[in-house]
């Protein structure tokens, strides 16, 4: 009984949970903010500690992508072995979604997933948050510079300039996709439809098929969905970028709470479920993109179907769902 | 807005980041790992087209020697029917000439002993004659060596001789 190891993991465990009510440690309630604190201000310009955790994770992706693909062999090898398979996944799952534009699109939808992915995770390891710096903050009241000791790293997502940024370079990378798909002046008329009474109104000065009052009517419906369609790109950007900011900055509070209430050990199934909740968020963000993109790449052929109203209906290109794999 | 902690240059830090970012990761991950993805690919398939290439080659070359086997088979079963055949002849050549050899050497054979017998035959009778001669001299106590006798003996022999 003494010699397993189980047994001795059951007896560190224990002990470990009575020691979180006897320790002789001061811990406290981190202090929950929702700005980012600023660590360091160069030429006028705030340094916040999540800027600079998103440099570490920026800076981590290009250095694992640059030593995997420095010495790339056609028989895969340990680290190349690793980012080909999450690349090829991607790429299939992209591909699955997207269908023929997926080489078009495929850098957007990756950088996003890797980014908050490594972010997200990277966000739980030791030192983010605990390692600490003082700052020498010009406080409110004149004169004093009061120095407060604000975390070096926090969890890039924990910041919605970063979860603002990377929504709004989802949203406007859907925007430019559609206009290379689409082309330029088609694209727009998703917003501003003004086909229908186009087309009224060629047919009242007879150059071309006449059309009912009542397709002017449509007409301004059209509009309507249009300025619908304008007001779900803001939606979007807000939506992509509250969910995962709402997501991982819950997770940080959780996780500090824990600590401060249960330090030792019984902490780490909430760290389980922050894995998880971080590749869950990075998975949701890079799904929806891709749907959004795929959607404005897709436009084009509803719309020439609704256009030339008595066309062959034409392949939605979002029907390729599911073919690839 | 500064409650939520949001700066507008911030945000257009981060919008930078993730271009910044995006183009890095097009440039060192995304276009060789999916380059040397595309190419294994088109090598395995390439790979996998040679083997069926060679598969069927030695299908071919399996059906070739089988071929030349059948063929060089039917040409060994032919040529050992010619020999056979030729062989037979040649028997039937011996034979037929051992065959003539022997009759001609009987025939021969044949020959001598009969002109021997008719020598012998000749002399017989000359000594026949002679003894009946002299035995009806001896009988008669006088020489009977007239060439009339003589001819009486022989007339009397070929007399014997026809009856016999």
């Amino acid at each position: 009984m003494f010699r397993k190891p189980r047994f001795w993991l059951l007896v560190f465990t224990l002990a470990a949970l009575i020691f979180n009510f006897c320790h002789p440690f001061d811990i406290q309630l981190p202090h929950i903010s929702l700005a980012a604190e600023k660590v360091a201000t160069i030429g006028g310009f705030p340094i916040t500690n999540t800027l600079i955790a998103s440099w570490v994770t920026m800076a981590v992706l290009i250095v694992v992508s640059v030593l995997a693909t420095r010495n790339m062999r056609e028989v895969p090898r340990g680290l190349q072995n690793v980012v080909e398979l999450v690349v090829e996944k991607l790429y299939g799952f992209v591909e699955s979604i997207a269908g023929p534009h997926t080489p078009l699109i495929f850098p957007t939808i990756a950088t996003l997933f890797l980014f908050i992915i490594v972010s997200n995770w990277m966000g739980l390891l030791p030192g983010y948050l605990s390692i600490v710096v003082e700052h020498a903050a010009p406080s409110a009241h004149e004169g004093a510079h009061a120095v407060e000791k604000v975390p070096l790293l926090r969890s890039a997502a924990t910041d919605l300039n970063t979860t603002l940024a990377l929504a709004i370079a989802s949203v406007l990378m859907s925007q430019v996709y559609g206009v290379i798909v689409v082309g330029f002046p088609q694209y727009f008329l998703r917003f501003v439809n003004i086909r229908r009474p186009i087309a009224f109104f060629r047919g009242l000065q007879g150059r071309g098929p006449r059309t009912g009052v009542g397709s002017l009517l449509f007409g301004f419906i059209d509009l309507f969905i249009g300025v619908l369609e304008l007001f779900d790109e803001f939606t979007k950007i807000l939506s992509f970028s509250f969910r995962l900011f709402g997501n991982i900055f819950a997770g940080e509070v959780l996780l500090g709470v824990m600590v401060f209430l249960f330090p030792f050990v019984a902490s780490l199934p909430f760290l389980g479920l922050e894995i998880f909740v971080g590749a869950v968020q990075a998975f949701v963000f890079a799904v929806l993109s891709t749907a959004f993109i795929a959607q404005a790449t897709a436009h084009h052929g509803a719309e020439a179907e609704a256009h030339e109203e008595q066309s062959v209906p034409q392949p939605h290109v979002v029907s390729t769902v599911g073919q690839g794999t | 807005m500064d409650k939520l902690g949001i700066i507008p240059g911030h945000l257009v830090a981060q919008l930078i980041n993730f271009f910044l970012l995006m183009g890095v990761l097009t440039l060192v991950l995304y276009k060789p790992v999916l380059r040397m993805l595309r190419e294994r690919s088109e090598r395995i398939a390439k790979g996998l087209a040679y083997a069926d290439e060679a598969e069927k080659r030695v299908a071919q070359a399996e059906a070739e020697y089988q071929r030349r086997l059948e063929e060089a088979r039917r040409e060994a079963q032919a040529i050992i029917a010619q020999a056979r055949e030729a062989a037979e002849k040649e028997r039937q050549a011996i034979l037929a000439r051992a065959q003539a050899e022997a009759e001609a050497e009987r025939a021969r054979v044949a020959e001598e002993l009969e002109r021997e017998r008719q020598a012998a035959l000749v002399a017989l009778r000359g000594q026949v004659a002679d003894l009946a001669i002299e035995a009806a001299g001896r009988v008669l106590r006088r020489a009977v060596d007239e060439p009339a006798h003589r001819q009486l003996v022989r007339e009397f022999l070929s007399q014997l001789e026809r009856g016999s």
